[in-house]
């Protein structure tokens, strides 16, 4: 079992060194067929899936699997680098090498006749070794490898067609703005790390249930206690790798990358990591409510405001780009609420039904020839039927229409903000509700703008649309599948069911007898009228939706017309990139331009140092017949320095 | 000279006896250096390996020369380091020099004595073995950086570094001169005494600043930095490859032994000053980085940033008060930190130079930006191997330049929380955010070589194929980046990173 536990990741990695090989060869004019990088490729993940499998029917209850050795002495303790597989991270490997296999056989399909075939499988794989890392390790060290791995993947699928300057920038914009993020985790890492001494989970967990007042004392900073400190820069790291406020400005620009690549990083996989981080690091989190009330904010914030600029936009990967960020907020909500199950299951569930709205995107756009307006789409549910089909059952997965997934797995995660014993729990409720009818609504615009009405695709584009390949379709009916039925893996006890995946997941945050961290107050009546409630919240947004693009398509308009400011506002996604850019962007640039380099490392010093270099001149003087000034000046500067040091010295 | 003595200077007689041989038999006038030279001076660096291979791990410390030169687990990393480093100059150079037709005998002569003098540093106890170490080191660099005499840059490089550098050495006799004068003797050891009642005595306050401006000369930092960047980019490659991390190896060993002896007797003062300087020293390199449009130039900047950084661990170092009363620093996580830094920095550095040193046409053009551009598609190795470096470098997980970089910020966080100063802590954090700025710099490589197009550019298609001894060490420098970063030892070779830090929590052990 432990060597199933470490191939896992190695057949990723044997995959991707393979296809980098078969990618270089082809680039020194050997012929290799596509077929056998097609084969090669998705061989990996789909054994990984198997084993993953494998070892789910063999884990014993409770049960984790360990393997590791030695990385780096910090301190007087050797941090080992080492994969721990428990129930939680069952689930996420389920999620990977599942969502992951049926992603990369639909690429064979997608990405077929593309010059970069085998780079891109290459990178892929990369992608999900670094991705089954994250979820595997053992350590908070070795999880931000696999963290800081899955996003140079990401950053390389983005820029993927390199020769493209917009899709370059866009994969620097998402790695830049992730180091933002990366730097708060380092800290947060260290901060974990001086206090507990260990960055092992298990170690960290066993250290905190010992003694908790060791991350309660002050840390210095501002007065708030260790814990909270390093909760929050935790969480730093979180809003970037998710996409949460601030930090989400990213996402959108990524969906320049192939829409695959969109599918399984920027939807199913890597951006879930900050909620499955948060997950795991969940009894730390316990100790520190105020972080918990933050993170739970932000997610329902994120959750609100990404759902309405979701509804003015009219690329259909941006759609479903903000419709992301909103969903991975709703994840936030549940992991800030201690309901770590509730998040997880929201983030299986999104996985299915977003990744099939994706692809289904992906083949809407492959048919449409590249297009990706919905402006210029419409009526393609006779055309290709099955990406219709499935699409629409994803959309209304996620809308929250019962029985599927997403209604399960929302309205858990809005039953819990409502019932939460603390403060806020209702406005998070509020936020969420809120969120849940613009899902709706742009759901249902989505669909109905693409599938429904007339065609509004120019001839040629018209002559072109088809259903896309069977390697294609065949995935997204899986998927859709999965988005439809997955629910049920999951029945709150209130319509009758066990809640068995809260269990299992449950099982491996909590030591034995321990009950979840949200409380649950009020009764089965309240919850079974605010499901109801929900539900028609869902149906009342579809129905919005139907009336204005379906209906009577110059409805919009009118609404548009009246409220221009607000419109605007929020189809400019209310100007936070040009508030980044003005505030952020540019003054680093100009840095780089060189202004502050001139004013620091020649003017300035120059500057400041020309009254002592005077004093100098005289030994400048004698140096000046051997060389260029450069040199005088040089030393004038290393003599003010040393001149500095004597006095900072002496007094 | 005792047999103790000889036992001692093992790793130093390789480099001392492959430079006489290459002098014996360095080749005519009229038929060209003999080609076997650089097996020669190979030979040399090999010997020490085997010699550091054979005494290593060290029971105590060996005294030669009456305690002026000391053998101990520093003076075998450094041995170690340097040697690793000179042997990739010289595979380096092998090419190099070929190409720009000035292969001649006395080159590898002044790396093998640049070399031993790196050593000698790293061994010495006194003042005076110390300045010897620095000038025989110094001196061979000096003309080293001219050895291209036919380029403008490659002479003037040589000459601004003499002339500030011998400005450099001034500032070590004065200080030694004075310190001498206070304590009466040339010992690091009796410094540690002295330093008791330092506040009295300006004489011995002033000295160590002296020192202290001397040892920051040699390892680039702010603001005694200005003549790194000419010098570095006017060298030849190898050299600069070879300069930017052996004399960093040699001073930063160096100044962990006087440190800790300063240290001693806590002068606050010091630690202030160290702090400031490790700052701005980030920051004038980083921002200086962020400007360049050659690479070399670049690397070159981004050297005082890596200076910067180390100086961090300088700041925070820390030991435990010993059974005598005096302060024990080997177990000192910051001291550790910088020689694994320094080891990670040595093989990505000397592999990104290697890549640059292959790229480089006459005139030492060829090394913007742009000419990088779409060369991670042409050359597919050339570009992996120098995205990993450039990311070593900037330290992302997964490479060796991550653990250093951990272990330096872990140190400073670990001596700054739960004290109440957090000035420390804010090192650390300003550090990290200075790693941030870094990145944009390291990451414009990559963009160039996997971002742009190709230049239609005839003269790269017709490009020679990687020499041996450059290939040789690009591709041992890219499997150390790698295995120092993430590497386990499974098979006991006593290579990756656990050996490695092993080996760094060894060489202190016998410090004092």
């Amino acid at each position: 079992m432990e060597t199933l536990v470490v191939l896992i990741p190695l057949l990723l990695l044997a995959g991707s060194a393979i296809s980098g090989i078969l990618a270089l060869a082809k680039t020194r004019g050997h012929e290799v067929p596509d077929r056998a990088i097609s084969w090669i490729a998705c061989t990996g993940p789909v054994l990984a899936f198997l084993f993953t499998v494998l070892i789910f029917n063999n884990m014993g209850e409770g049960q984790v699997l360990v393997a590791g050795y030695d990385w780096i002495l910090a301190g007087g303790a050797w941090i080992k680098a080492g994969f721990a597989v428990d129930h939680l991270t069952m689930v996420m490997l389920m999620v990977v090498t599942g969502v992951g296999s049926l992603i990369h056989v639909y690429s064979t399909g997608y990405m077929k006749g593309d010059g970069g075939y085998a780079r891109y499988f290459c990178y892929l794989n990369l992608f999900m070794f670094f991705m089954l890392v994250l979820v595997m390790a053992n350590s908070l060290l070795l999880l931000f490898v696999g963290w800081e791995g899955v996003g140079l993947c990401s950053y390389l699928l983005i820029g993927f067609w390199w020769a493209d300057e917009a899709k370059a920038r866009a994969g620097m914009k998402a790695f830049l703005v992730n180091r933002i993020g990366d730097a708060g985790f380092l800290l947060g890492m260290l901060a974990i790390y001086k206090t507990a001494g260990t960055l092992n989970f298990q170690d960290l967990r066993t250290f905190v249930a010992g003694n908790p007042e060791a991350f309660l004392q002050g840390s210095g900073f501002f007065g708030v206690s260790l814990a909270t400190a390093s909760c929050l820069l935790l969480f730093l790291g979180a809003t970037g790798k998710s996409a949460q406020i601030p930090l989400y400005v990213w996402l959108p620009d990524a969906m320049a990358g192939p829409t695959p690549v969109s599918a399984l990083i920027h939807a199913a996989t890597m951006v879930t990591a900050g909620v499955y981080m948060i997950g795991r690091m969940n009894f730390l989190y316990a100790l520190s409510p105020t972080s918990m009330i933050v993170v739970s904010l932000v997610g329902a914030l994120t959750a609100f405001f990404a759902g309405t600029i979701a509804m003015t936009q009219f690329d259909i990967k941006k759609v479903l780009a903000y419709s992301t960020v909103s969903q991975l907020g709703y994840m936030f909500i549940a992991a800030g609420l201690g309901a770590v199950s509730v998040a997880v299951f929201h983030l299986v569930a999104h996985a299915f039904f977003k990744a099939c709205l994706f692809l289904g995107s992906g083949s809407v756009i492959h048919a449409m020839d590249g297009e990706q307006d919905m402006r210029k789409m419409g009526g393609l549910q006779r055309k290709m039927p099955i990406t219709f089909i499935t699409m629409a059952v994803s959309a209304l997965a996620m809308a929250g229409i019962p029985p599927l997934a997403g209604f399960f797995s929302k309205d858990e995660i809005l039953w819990k903000a409502f019932s939460s014993e603390l403060g806020h729990g209702w406005f998070l409720w509020l936020l969420g509700i809120a969120a849940a009818f613009c899902t709706a609504v742009y759901m249902g615009r989505l669909i109905f703008m693409t599938f429904f009405g007339s065609c509004r695709a120019d001839e040629k584009t018209r002559a072109h649309i088809h259903e896309s390949p069977k390697s294609m379709t065949g995935v997204l009916a899986v998927l859709g599948v999965g988005a439809a039925v997955i629910g049920f893996l999951n029945v709150p006890h209130f319509l009758g069911g066990h809640a068995a995946f809260s269990h299992y997941v449950d099982s491996a945050l909590m030591a034995a007898g321990e009950e979840p961290l949200a409380a649950e107050t009020g009764s089965v009546a309240v919850e079974l009228s605010l499901a109801l409630l929900s539900v028609m919240v869902a149906f009342a947004g579809l129905m919005l939706a139907w009336r204005w693009w379906v209906k009577d398509p110059s409805l919009p308009a009118t609404y548009v017309d009246r409220y221009p400011e607000v419109y605007e506002l929020v189809h400019d996604k209310y100007r936070v990139d040009e508030f980044y850019q003005g505030a952020i962007v540019e003054p680093l640039e100009n840095v780089a331009d060189g202004t502050l380099y001139k004013a620091i490392d020649r003017k300035g010093v120059d500057g400041a140092v020309n009254g002592m270099a005077r004093a100098f001149r005289w030994l400048g003087a004698r140096l000046a017949s051997a060389e260029t000034g450069n040199v005088r000046t040089y030393v004038a500067v290393m003599i003010a320095g040393i001149l500095l040091v004597m006095l900072s010295l002496l007094t | 000279m005792t047999w103790e003595d000889t036992k001692s200077l093992m790793p130093l007689l390789g480099p001392f006896l492959a430079a006489l041989a290459i002098l014996v038999v360095g080749g005519r006038k009229e038929r060209g250096p003999n080609p076997l030279l650089p097996l020669l001076a190979l030979a040399g660096f090999g010997w020490t390996l085997v010699g550091v291979g054979c005494l290593w791990p060290l029971e105590g410390a060996h005294d030669a020369f009456a305690g002026g030169l000391r053998l101990d687990g520093l003076g075998l990393v450094v041995a170690l380091l340097v040697s690793l480093g000179g042997a990739a100059c010289t595979l380096l150079s092998v090419d190099y020099l070929k190409r720009r037709g000035r292969n001649l005998p006395e080159f590898y002569v002044l790396v093998l004595f640049s070399a031993l003098g790196m050593m000698v540093m790293g061994m010495s106890t006194n003042w005076l073995s110390l300045l010897l170490g620095l000038e025989t080191m110094s001196l061979a660099l000096y003309v080293l950086c001219g050895f291209l005499r036919d380029e403008t840059r490659s002479v003037e490089s040589s000459i601004k570094y003499f002339l500030t550098g011998s400005f450099a050495s001034g500032l070590f006799l004065f200080g030694m001169g004075l310190l001498y004068g206070g304590t009466g003797s040339f010992e690091f050891r009796d410094l540690g005494g002295a330093m008791l009642d330092a506040q009295s005595q300006p004489l011995i306050v002033v000295g160590v600043g002296f020192l202290l401006a001397g040892f920051l000369f040699k390892i680039g930092a702010a603001p005694l930095h200005m003549w790194l960047p000419d010098v570095y980019e006017g060298a030849p490659t190898p050299i600069t490859g070879f300069m930017a991390t052996g004399v960093k190896v040699a001073a930063f060993a160096a100044v962990i032994r006087v440190l800790s002896e300063i240290y001693q007797h806590e002068h606050v003062g010091l630690r202030d000053v160290l702090w400031w300087i490790a700052l701005i020293t980030m920051i004038v390199g980083n921002v200086a980085a962020l400007a360049q449009t050659s690479v070399k130039r670049m690397l070159a900047y981004s050297s005082i940033a890596h200076a910067g950084y180390l100086t961090i661990a300088l700041v925070v170092m820390r030991g435990a008060v010993g059974e005598n009363g005096a302060i024990d620093f080997s177990g000192s996580l910051a001291a550790r930190a910088i020689l694994y830094y320094l080891l990670a920095y040595l093989v990505a550095n000397m592999g990104a130079f290697g890549v640059l040193s292959y790229l480089e046409k006459q005139g030492g053009k060829g090394l913007a930006y742009e000419d990088l551009a779409g060369l991670g598609f042409k050359h597919r190795f050339l570009g992996l191997v120098l995205s990993v470096f450039a990311l070593s470098l900037a330290g992302i997980p997964g490479t060796a330049g991550f653990v250093g970089k951990f272990l330096v910020f872990g140190s400073a966080v670990d001596a700054g929380v739960g004290t109440a100063d957090s000035s420390f802590v804010l090192l650390a954090v300003l550090g990290i955010l200075n790693s941030l700025v870094g990145l944009y710099y390291y990451l414009r490589v990559l963009i160039q070589l996997y971002a742009k197009p190709l230049a239609e550019d005839a003269s790269t298609r017709g490009a020679p194929l990687v020499g041996m001894g450059t290939g040789l060490v690009i591709v041992a420098s890219f499997i150390g980046t790698l295995w120092w970063g993430f590497g386990a030892d499974f098979l006991n070779l006593g290579f990756g990173v656990e050996p490695a830090m092993r080996m760094m929590q060894g060489a202190l052990a016998t410090l004092r």
